[in-house]
């Protein structure tokens, strides 16, 4: 049953990191991981919090992500530790997290999720920049929709803001000024928010037309996306154009939350070509690019994982020749998750695409 | 003890082949022959087997230790180190005492060399004789030097001497000169046989003795096994369904059951047993070749569905494919007004006359009832398979394949007996791990003949580019003994440490690159042979030929340049094995493995052995496993752990751990080599016709108890009923018990005979009397028990009114409804297998829908399990009388045997490897794994492969995303650079 | 009488015209010397007039089915002396279906019940210009006496 508290406090950020801070002191949970600054830094970063009094810097809701966090939640999860930590993620943050328990790169046993409904990131540089003329830019952020609108592309079409599957979501959509809505999804959420004794509520009327529109434009602007990048990679030549300044320096492919291999085939001897196959392919075709296999790894990528692609969009911000690889994969991740009526994160019971056999299927017509 | 002898095995068709291989896997050496110039048998003629209508005959060669053998498509031929095949080979006689035998065979020549025969065909163009081929059933034509069986391997041609003018024509065509046109058979003598197995298999009878279907005389009446070949993509008709006379495009087919079969006027007093599932078989495929417009119509007498999963199958295909089943015997086949359609007139089931025309008809020939084995085939020491004495299901031929070879094995082996021991290729190793990969190319010039068709210049200037250290040679002809010799001496005195080949198609196989390797050093996973010959006939003009040739010696260079050979894995295998449940089925197992001086565990639930002894009525059946109570109970190797279970069980093939319970909470570790479970089953309960309700409603098992006992009296006019597939062969228990047809009329044949004047009614659905024990059936009508068949919307009822009981059902002969009173009512209930979910989650395997363990394969590897080292026999996987749960014993402990007939287990070349540096343990590896063969070494945080049950088919490797698990001998870049050569 | 015929055709006790006979014969063999004779003596006269027959007619040919399998044409048994007329008409439709087939124009029975039989029922069949003779009056037909 779906309750839904409301939290007041100075500013949203300031009601988060009251309930996360109750969350600690009250041992509800041993440790939580959530963004925040830090001395050194403007820019949030995932961090393991046990001690309440160092939540200073504490900023889930801030519209940055220097990285997708699923990767630092699956380290601090990998087994089972017999101590109750929460994490507190986006929506693609945890997505990918549940495709990675799927993997058995990480477990969910004694985890609590925190949702953060998320209404998109800005760029790393672009946050710091404002974020240094600002104060308390977060706040700012979600009154402002010129700066909304900044978001970067992968954000601008993602259509799953709202968190599923977790077991607290904390939204902004529709609270009043200074409130964060918490709402349970689950019993475990229903607990929290009865030992937290946070003040229970109807979920405000005009959350349900906010989310509604925010849905609607997101689709749009999705699939005007799909349109145009599909335009620009259904022919071979076009997709060689699109990368062709690929430097193989496998940002994209680090930065990808459920890119899981523990050391990519790319980068092994499979791929590490001694100099007489180099020759050989340039003596028999005339000349060849280095480095070679540029196409193949993007190629690879795409088969090995789209069906599992959150479409977090770190990929192209990271991409130091500015490829858009984000709208490459999610365009192409939505035609391979359509086939399979597969989505990546949607349900932790729902087996990898490549991992399910049929056997009527198997039997061909004769 | 006799080093160089081979046993014999006569008939290479399944029976032959499983047996021999059987023995072969064992570490016997197997001579195999077959009076045809191919091997293969009937099957190597039919494409589709049900229930998947897919071949599936490889699924019978050797799934560990496949290095001894090629894993070619067993329909195109057998190849394995410890088994010589002789082609167009008879026996004349034989000779001598059991374990000693000497036979003469006539061995005739093939009149082609088959080391020199490229398969160009020339000869055939030459050849002036034409005659019908009995490979295509007469649809096509063929010379007298043909190819028998058009996929064999190696294609080589043969004369068939019977037909051959001995013109000479095709020996001047031959450019290889493998033509040799003596055709004197030769009589050789073998001596020292330490056994023979017959297994010759049944001559199908020949319909055209029975005119009455105008086979031979209407072009639309076909047998059985001509349907086949048009049902085949290799046909007359490439697949697609035509009829003979004009090439109409067949909608209409009729399909007549028990022809020459259940006939007692020729003498065919018997069932051919696989005729009626082989008919709805190829009803199914047509009906899915034509499409919507197929009518397909089966007229039988009885649908002789009694395998575990024939009734589903069958009532698939009445549903899917609408098939009509006919019950009308049908006498004669006429042609239609037309002269081209076919007449069958029948009566249906309301009594009406019906004339039907049809496309066409065929005929479902069984066994031939002239048929008739040789007399040697009852001599000590020679072993007959029962396939050969009767015309069998696969399933039933490849069984009792396997209980022919365990009784012609059991009787060869002694203590240290002449078993073979594997030669593994270690001593290659060290040498090659060492040394820098060095290949040598020897290019074969076929004579004189690829001089002209080829660049050579080019291809030595390009093969100087190639990366890797290469050295080149060209001989005139490999096939050439001179030839052999000069490229033999050269390979001694290089440094080269692998092997590539250009020749031609007969070096392709493994014989001779195993005699290479040996004679040579270079192992023979670092040799490849590419089939020059054959690219060069394809291709046009000469840059083209050139390129082609390039294109593929690059790829085969790159392969075998990124090959490195890794020890292979071995593991030691303990010579014991657990079985568990002692019915008939797994004392027969026990026993057939305690006499070859390996230790059994045998694990039984109750205190008792012997299973459902008490149910079996067969006086034999009854004697046989008596006395393997006591031999087991007597054998010293043989430890009986009576009232207990097993609780746990994990390892691998060969090393085996299994804990086990006693009823008094003892528990204890076992370790094994093999598991075999033998689990049974039990009559099946039920509530319907009033049953339990009075004590003249009895099951048939209670009832031929009570027939045991002295005090069993009925009246002497007493009605006596029997209602057979009581709850079975319906949903949700949709499966032919296979044992209560049979019962029931013994049952029925001594009420008559012992109360002349009783009335004995059976009412059925199909009598499901196959094999011989038709003569059964025979009799039972003979003896005047009277037959009501009935089906499922007209089931017979039973009242109980005060006391009597009042069976009501309707007679479809009389078309009138039929009322007695009984005085004993006897429901064949049929069998449920013992409850073995415990079991199959603690061995980790698969179950029917009703609860049957699943054999790996029902055909080819009937009792096997999915996974390797455990296998399964008796009730437990299907129901079975009581002596085919014995054979299914020894044929089980068979299997077993040829992990247990080993010190070590070797890996295959081709298994799956680790490597572990790169392994992110996402475990998708283990779960696409069709054989089981991985597994999570949790002290050491590992994936590992189980060497003894990967095949390398390599959907591991295909799964993983970054090639953490490769598969040897395919590594990443051999493969990904030949495809680059390729492009 | 086969026996016999046979007897005086091989040792050339009789001579015969095997052109006379132009149209096509077609042979039909009686339950009474086939599959009867075969259960009560253990012979039946299959081979014997087929091969006088061979001597006799040079477009002769067998019904299909023939020998041993060869449909009865429903006359015997004594059915010609019943009033069950119509019965006895319907049990020959599969043997005059048969001998349709062949195109024949002549019938040669050798027996008395197939004779009268087929006779009768040629009519209601649509073949009243079928000629049905006894063998040894094919035989008879076809002598040359000087």
């Amino acid at each position: 049953m779906i309750r839904y508290a409301l939290v007041k406090n100075r500013s949203p950020v300031h009601a988060v990191k009251s309930v996360l801070e109750k969350m600690l002191s009250q041992k509800l949970v041993d440790a939580i991981l959530a963004a925040a600054r830090n001395p050194y830094s403007l820019l949030p970063m995932p961090t393991l919090f046990c001690d309440p009094g160092k939540m200073e810097g504490i900023d889930p809701l801030a519209p940055v992500a220097p990285f997708n966090a699923a990767r630092q939640a699956a380290a601090v999860t990998k087994q089972p530790t017999g101590k109750r930590i929460a994490l507190v993620l986006r929506p693609c943050e945890q997505r990918a997290l549940i495709e990675l328990v799927k993997l058995k790169q990480c477990s969910l046993e004694n985890v609590i999720l925190i949702g953060v409904e998320c209404l998109g990131r800005l760029e790393n540089q672009a946050y710091i920049q404002h974020a240094s003329e600002v104060s308390d830019f977060t706040s700012v952020f979600y009154k402002n929709p010129d700066m909304q609108a900044e978001v970067t592309r992968a954000c601008g079409v993602c259509e799953q803001f709202t968190p599923a599957g977790v077991d607290l979501t904390i939204s902004l959509l529709g609270a009043p000024e200074g409130g964060v809505g918490i709402t349970a999804e689950t019993e475990t959420g229903d607990t929290l928010i009865t030992q937290l004794e946070l003040a229970v509520a109807d979920e405000p009327e005009s959350r349900a037309a906010a989310v509604g529109k925010l849905l609607q434009g997101r689709i749009a602007a999705r699939d005007a996306l799909f349109k145009a990048t599909v335009e620009k990679i259904n022919h071979i030549e076009k997709f060689q154009e699109l990368i062709a300044t690929c430097l193989s320096c496998h940002s994209c492919r680090i930065s990808c939350p459920v890119c899981y291999c523990k050391e990519c085939v790319f980068i092994t001897d499979i791929f590490a070509h001694p100099p007489e196959t180099l020759l050989r392919r340039a003596m028999k075709r005339g000349a060849v690019k280095l480095p070679t296999d540029t196409t193949m790894f993007h190629l690879t990528r795409l088969a090995h994982m789209s069906h599992a692609c959150v479409g977090c969009g770190h990929c192209s911000s990271v991409c130091p020749s500015n490829i858009p690889v984000a709208d490459i994969f999610r365009t192409v991740a939505a035609q391979t998750q359509a086939l399979f009526d597969y989505q990546p994160g949607r349900d932790i019971s729902e087996p990898i695409p490549y991992l399910v056999f049929e056997e009527e299927l198997s039997e061909s017509s004769v | 003890m006799i080093k160089n002898t081979k046993i014999l095995v006569v008939g290479a068709g399944i029976s032959g082949i499983r047996s021999a291989l059987d023995l072969a896997e064992t570490g016997h050496r197997v001579c195999l022959i077959d009076k045809a110039p191919a091997m293969g048998g009937i099957l190597s003629q039919l494409d589709h087997q049900f229930p998947d209508n897919h071949c599936g005959m490889c699924r019978m060669l050797p799934m560990i230790d496949r290095d001894n053998g090629q894993q070619f498509c067993l329909r195109k031929g057998l190849f394995h180190e410890n088994i010589e095949i002789l082609l167009s080979t008879e026996i004349i006689s034989i000779e001598g005492n059991a374990g000693n035998l000497t036979v003469t065979i006539s061995r005739r020549p093939q009149g082609v060399d088959p080391d020199r025969c490229t398969g160009c065909r020339d000869c055939e163009s030459e050849c002036n004789i034409e005659i019908s081929d009995e490979f295509s059933a007469g649809f096509r034509k063929r010379k007298a030097i043909y190819l028998p069986t058009p996929h064999q391997i190696p294609n080589q041609r043969v004369i068939d001497w019977d037909t051959c003018s001995l013109c000479g024509a095709c020996r001047d065509a031959c450019p290889t000169g493998s033509i040799d046109l003596d055709n004197q058979p030769e009589t050789l003598v073998l001596e020292n046989i330490p056994a023979v197995i017959i297994s010759t298999g049944v001559e199908l009878y020949d319909p055209g003795h029975v005119d009455l279907y105008g086979f031979g005389h209407l072009p639309n009446v076909v047998t059985a096994t001509a349907f086949e070949r048009i049902l085949s993509s290799s046909g007359p008709y490439q697949g697609r369904l035509f009829r003979p006379s004009d090439g109409k495009a067949l909608k209409k087919i009729a399909w007549i059951q028990c022809v020459g079969s259940r006939n007692i006027m020729i003498g065919a007093d018997y069932c051919s047993t696989a005729c009626c599932m082989f008919a709805v078989k190829e009803a199914l495929l047509a009906s899915r070749k034509i499409g919507k417009d197929a009518r397909t119509a089966i007229f039988y007498m009885d649908m002789r569905t009694f395998g575990r999963d024939f009734q589903r199958y069958k009532d698939r295909a009445e549903k899917d494919a609408g098939i009509r089943f006919v019950r009308c015997r049908v006498h004669s086949i006429e042609p239609a007004e037309n002269d081209k359609d076919i007449l069958i007139s029948y009566i249906d089931s309301s009594g009406n006359p019906i004339d039907e025309t049809f496309d066409m008809a065929v005929l479902s020939t069984g066994k031939n009832p002239e048929f008739q084995l040789p007399e040697f085939a009852s001599r000590e020491g020679v072993f007959t398979v029962n396939s050969a004495r009767g015309f069998m299901d696969i399933q039933g031929a490849v069984i009792s394949a396997s209980v022919a070879s365990e009784k012609a094995g059991r009787s060869v082996s002694k203590k240290g007996s002449a078993l073979l021991q594997q030669r593994p290729e270690k001593l290659y190793f060290d040498a090659v791990c060492e040394e820098k990969p060095q290949l040598q190319i020897v290019l074969c010039t076929c004579g004189d003949f690829l001089k002209p068709v080829l660049d050579w210049d080019r291809i030595k200037a390009e093969l100087k580019n190639m990366p890797g250290r290469i050295e080149i040679a060209r001989i005139k002809m490999i096939c050439d003994q001179n030839g052999w010799d000069e490229m033999i001496a050269m390979l001694r005195n290089t440094t080269a440490n692998r092997l590539l080949l250009a020749a031609c198609n007969p070096l392709v196989y493994l014989p001779r690159l195993k005699e290479l390797s040996q004679e040579t050093g270079i192992m023979p996973s670092l040799m490849e042979v590419i089939n020059l010959r054959s690219m060069v006939d394809q291709a046009t003009d000469l840059a083209f030929r050139t390129r082609a040739v390039l294109c593929e010696l690059e790829m085969s260079i790159r392969r075998l340049f990124s090959h490195n050979p890794v020890e292979p894995a071995l593991y030691p295998v303990s010579k014991s094995a657990l079985i568990v449940g002692a019915g008939p089925a797994g004392l027969t197992a026990a026993i057939s493995l305690a006499v070859r001086d390996f230790k059994v565990s045998l694990v039984e639930k109750t205190s008792r052995l012997g299973g459902n002894w008490s149910n079996i009525q067969s006086a034999e059946s009854r004697e046989t496993i008596r006395t393997l109570v006591t031999e087991v109970e007597n054998h010293p190797l043989i430890t009986i752990h009576s009232e207990a279970e097993v609780i746990q069980s994990f390892g691998n093939p060969g090393r085996f751990v299994t804990r086990i319970r006693s009823n008094n909470k003892d528990e204890k570790s076992l370790l094994h080599g093999v598991t075999i479970l033998a689990t049974g089953g039990r009559a099946a309960e039920t509530t319907a016709y009033s049953y339990r309700k009075n004590n003249k409603i009895t099951t048939l098992f209670e009832l031929e108890e009570r027939l045991q006992q002295p005090d069993f009296a009925v009246g002497s006019n007493a009605t006596i009923v029997f209602i057979q597939c009581v709850d079975s062969r319906e949903e949700p228990r949709n499966y032919c018990s296979r044992i209560c047809c049979l019962k029931s009329l013994k049952a029925a044949i001594t009420l008559r005979e012992v109360y002349p004047q009783s009335q004995v009614y059976i009412f059925y659905r199909d009598i499901m009397t196959y094999g011989n024990s038709e003569q059964v059936y025979t009799q039972a009508r003979r003896k005047g028990v009277m037959f009501i068949p009935y089906d499922l919307e007209n089931k017979p009822r039973v009242r109980i009114e005060s006391g009597r009981i009042m069976v009501e059902g309707s007679d479809p002969v009389l078309d009138e409804p039929v009322f007695f009173e009984a005085d004993l009512v006897a429901l064949a209930t049929g069998i449920v297998p013992n409850p073995a979910a415990d079991l199959v989650s603690i061995f980790n395997l698969k179950t029917t829908c009703d609860g049957f363990i699943r054999e790996a394969d029902s055909k080819w590897r009937p009792v096997d399990t999915g996974r390797e080292g455990i296998f399964i026999c008796g009730v437990g996987r299907s129901p079975s009388r009581a002596n085919e749960a014995m054979d299914e014993g020894k044929a089980a402990a068979q299997r077993a045997l040829r992990i247990l007939s080993k010190d070590t287990m070797i890996a295959s070349r081709h298994t799956a490897r680790v490597r572990h540096v790169f392994c992110s343990l996402c475990e998708t590896c283990m779960h696409v794994c069709p054989h089981g063969a991985r597994y999570m070494d949790f002290e050491l945080q590992r994936v590992q492969v189980d060497h003894a049950a990967c095949q390398g088919c390599g959907v591991c490797a295909a799964g993983c995303p970054n090639s953490a698990t490769i598969i040897e001998s395919f590594e990443e870049n051999g493969i990904m650079g030949a495809i680059e050569a390729a492009l | 009488m086969f026996d016999l015929l046979v007897d005086y055709i091989r040792s050339g006790r009789i001579r015969l015209d095997k052109t006379k006979i132009t149209h096509r014969v077609a042979y039909h063999d009686p339950c009474n010397y086939g599959r009867k004779s075969q259960e009560l003596f253990g012979h039946g006269y299959y081979e014997e007039p087929r091969w006088i027959l061979d001597q006799c007619i040079s477009d002769w040919v067998d019904l299909f089915p023939a020998g041993g399998n060869q449909y009865c044409c429903g006359g015997g048994g004594g059915t010609l002396l019943t009033p069950y007329r119509d019965e006895r008409i319907h049990y020959a439709r599969r043997k005059m279906e048969q001998i349709k087939r062949t195109g024949a124009k002549m019938l040669v029975v050798p027996c008395h019940s197939c004779h009268g039989q087929i006779k009768a029922v040629a009519e209601t069949y649509g073949m009243p210009d079928l000629r049905v003779k006894y063998l040894w009056e094919v035989v008879a037909d076809i002598l040359i006496i000087d």
